[in-house]
């Protein structure tokens, strides 16, 4: 296209990274307005009958009963802490994966030790019946 | 000045965060002031050209940790904690010392050499160097980590798992 | 209108250009693109499902006071309007500041998740995506594991027991696939050998698709993407037989129009992602398309072979939605833990050992 446009340029890669962070930044704040404008605009302009029915929580049926924050199984803890574990582990293994084309065999074996103690995490929680819903 | 402005704006909303975090009675309240914190820090880490470790900050804390908390919170009974307890505890002396103690430790090295740290440049393949590098010079501190990690996920499991339980005829919660 | 345009750019420094267009991509990308993908993939599930089980679908709003119809394209338009003016009411009993955060939060990560993507080659000297990242897929994976929290919070700002159930829920089918899909596209990496989304695309254009080096994380990827974006078969945050509607039964009006437009947010921002890892991003190994473009008509074909990609995928998503059952809790997790992230670990320790035998063998 520079043979249309010949004044366009390219900027230089000493302020690229800052820019495009700045950029991501304004795509936030696009994004946030492509969320926040719609729901503004609706306040202005859609109408508002409260009634009691209205405001009452929803039920099925039945009026649901007691307080709606009750306890959650520990299950539900349970993956959530497995899910941050393999989260941590698989941030390890992104660089190296990105590396790999240039490591050395020690590289290899060393990643393979990683990864064996991630799949000895998995199957203690597999036996353990972690991982299976009751 | 654009990065001036980027890290003052970076630092306000990190420190109330921080703030924020520790001060809400509510522990929901609490945990969004908190990730508030680590996207600001996230934001911080960019401006220090690290930008793997800003995406592990949002990956991890933002994302990971933060719903961790609220899984965790979701399992106790009263979120809203007015526990007399709290107030008694002694957690802020302990916090004000790590406060003091961080700063020295982080800022001990370049004092003692008596030049202060050159901002680094801009990095052409962030993750592909920090590989090469992981793998390089610290193989030994990754395999401990992974061990720590291990241990972290069996220890953890053990201690929620706690003995055997659910009581026959008792409901079971949601 | 060309010497126009250069003589405007002309006065400009390579810093105010990159500003220019850079916001200017970020506008037409937003506005242009991703908000007219979303209205119409509505209407396409419409038309799709109603396809699929013999029915007509929605094919009578045309052309706004004209009695034109095309097809029921005006159908978005009318659907806007009318979420517009319907009450929004505010349940009694929600805390309100979450409740007003919540349907935002389901929105605003997807299209973040899109800034990455690079959805062309280049036009001119500008190339084709919002911020070119080194983390690119990092950076996506992080975005992506935000929006639990719009589900959380639904869950925890409408106060009821429905929506709490239905968010809880949801969080952790959406954490446990997270790992899954996170683990998936390793080999795709080991591959590449860089995790910036440009450089997948160039080592495609210089080979195969990854689609077929790497099926299998593909179909990890695929699946993943399922639950990540709460679809059938694994829509549990909903499961309207059991949860009513899940997390948004207690919203209204425009709060629900966000979630559901977020939904197929979300699902254009995976399918660009799929299209991108393994689909060749915006190449094609026809007519010269595998290379940047060198003039304006190519540059805007490769944008359009992108959407075209993206399309595609989509339909694929909105055929699935209308063709399995959903799963049952516990098969799901199952599904999740159980099979695809032992097989997505069995994968990447598989193409480690073939590339490291080719790299000994030559």
């Amino acid at each position: 296209m520079g043979d249309v446009f010949p004044q366009l340029a390219a900027i230089s890669p000493d302020d690229a990274h800052g820019a495009r962070y700045l950029l991501l930044a304004v795509m936030g704040v696009v994004a946030v307005g492509f969320a926040v404008a719609p729901l503004l605009l609706s306040a202005l302009v859609a109408p508002r009958k409260p009634s009691e029915i209205k405001q009452s929580p929803f039920e099925c049926g039945l009026e649901s009963k007691g307080d709606a924050w009750v306890q959650f199984r520990v299950q539900y803890y349970l993956y959530a802490l497995a899910f941050v574990i393999f989260d941590v582990e698989v941030v390890f293994i992104y660089p190296w994966a990105a590396a790999f084309t240039n490591l050395s065999t020690g590289a290899l074996v060393a990643m393979g030790v990683f990864v064996l103690l991630l799949a000895e995490g998995l199957a203690y929680l597999w036996i353990k019946g972690v991982l299976s819903w009751k | 000045m654009i990065e001036g402005v980027a890290f003052y704006i970076l630092s306000t909303v990190a420190v109330l965060g921080a703030l924020l975090a520790v001060s809400r009675r509510n522990l929901v309240h609490g945990v969004f002031a908190l990730l508030l914190f680590f996207a600001a820090l996230s934001g911080l880490f960019v401006m220090l050209m690290a930008d793997y470790v800003a995406a592990v900050q949002v990956l991890v804390y933002v994302g990971a940790v933060g719903i961790l908390q609220l899984f965790a919170i979701m399992l106790t009974e009263h979120v809203t904690g007015d526990d007399l307890r709290r107030l008694g505890a002694r957690g802020w002396f302990w916090g004000l010392m790590l406060a003091v103690a961080l700063p020295v430790v982080l800022l001990l090295p370049p004092l003692l050499n008596g030049e202060p740290p050159v901002p680094p440049a801009a990095p052409q393949s962030t993750a592909r160097q920090l590989g090469s590098q992981l793998m390089e010079h610290y193989v030994v501190p990754l395999e401990v980590l992974a061990l720590l990690l291990t241990g972290a996920l069996i220890g953890a499991v053990a201690v929620a798992h706690g003995p055997e339980k659910d009581p026959p005829g008792k409901d079971r919660p949601a | 209108m060309i010497d126009w345009i250069n003589n405007a750019i002309a006065g400009l420094s390579a810093q105010e250009q990159f500003a220019l267009f850079g916001l200017l991509k970020i506008l037409v990308a937003v506005f242009a693109i991703v908000l007219p993908l979303v209205a119409y993939s509505v209407v396409a599930e419409r038309r799709i499902s109603a396809w699929i089980q013999d029915r007509v679908g929605p094919n009578r709003v045309g052309i706004p006071f004209t009695n034109v119809r095309v097809w029921g394209l005006g159908q978005p338009l009318a659907d806007g309007v009318k979420v517009l003016l319907k009450e929004d009411f505010t349940p009694a009993h929600v805390r309100t500041a979450y409740f007003w955060l919540a349907p935002m939060v389901a929105m605003v990560p997807a299209l973040l998740t899109l800034a990455v993507i690079p959805f062309g080659s280049v036009l001119g000297a500008q190339p084709m995506v919002m911020a070119d990242l080194n983390v690119g897929i990092l950076y996506t994976f992080g975005i992506t594991s935000l929006s639990v929290y719009g589900i959380v919070l639904a869950g925890y700002a409408s106060n009821s027991k429905y929506p709490l159930l239905g968010g809880i829920r949801a969080s952790a089918q959406m954490i446990s696939y997270e790992i899954a899909m996170g683990l998936s596209v390793i080999p795709v990496f080991l591959l590449v050998g860089d995790l910036n989304l440009g450089q997948v695309i160039a080592y495609q254009a210089g080979g195969a698709w990854l689609v077929f080096k790497q099926p299998l994380a593909f179909a990890i990827f695929l699946i993943a993407a399922f639950a990540e974006t709460n679809r059938l078969p694994f829509d549990m945050a909903e499961s309207e037989s059991e949860l009513v509607g899940g997390y948004h039964t207690e919203y209204s009006s425009m709060k629900f129009a966000l979630f559901f437009l977020g939904e197929y947010a979300a699902m254009v921002a995976v399918s660009a992602m799929m299209v991108v890892l393994f689909f060749g991003g915006w190449t094609l190994p026809v007519a010269g398309l595998n290379q940047p473009a060198t003039s304006l008509g190519v540059g805007v074909l490769q944008i359009a072979v992108f959407l075209a990609k993206v399309i595609v995928l989509m339909a694929v998503f909105i055929w699935v939605r209308w063709m399995l059952p959903r799963f049952r809790y516990d098969q799901l997790m199952q599904l999740g833990w159980k099979r695809l992230v032992p097989l997505a670990l069995a994968n990447i320790v598989a193409t480690a050992a073939v590339l490291f035998w080719q790299s000994t063998k030559s």
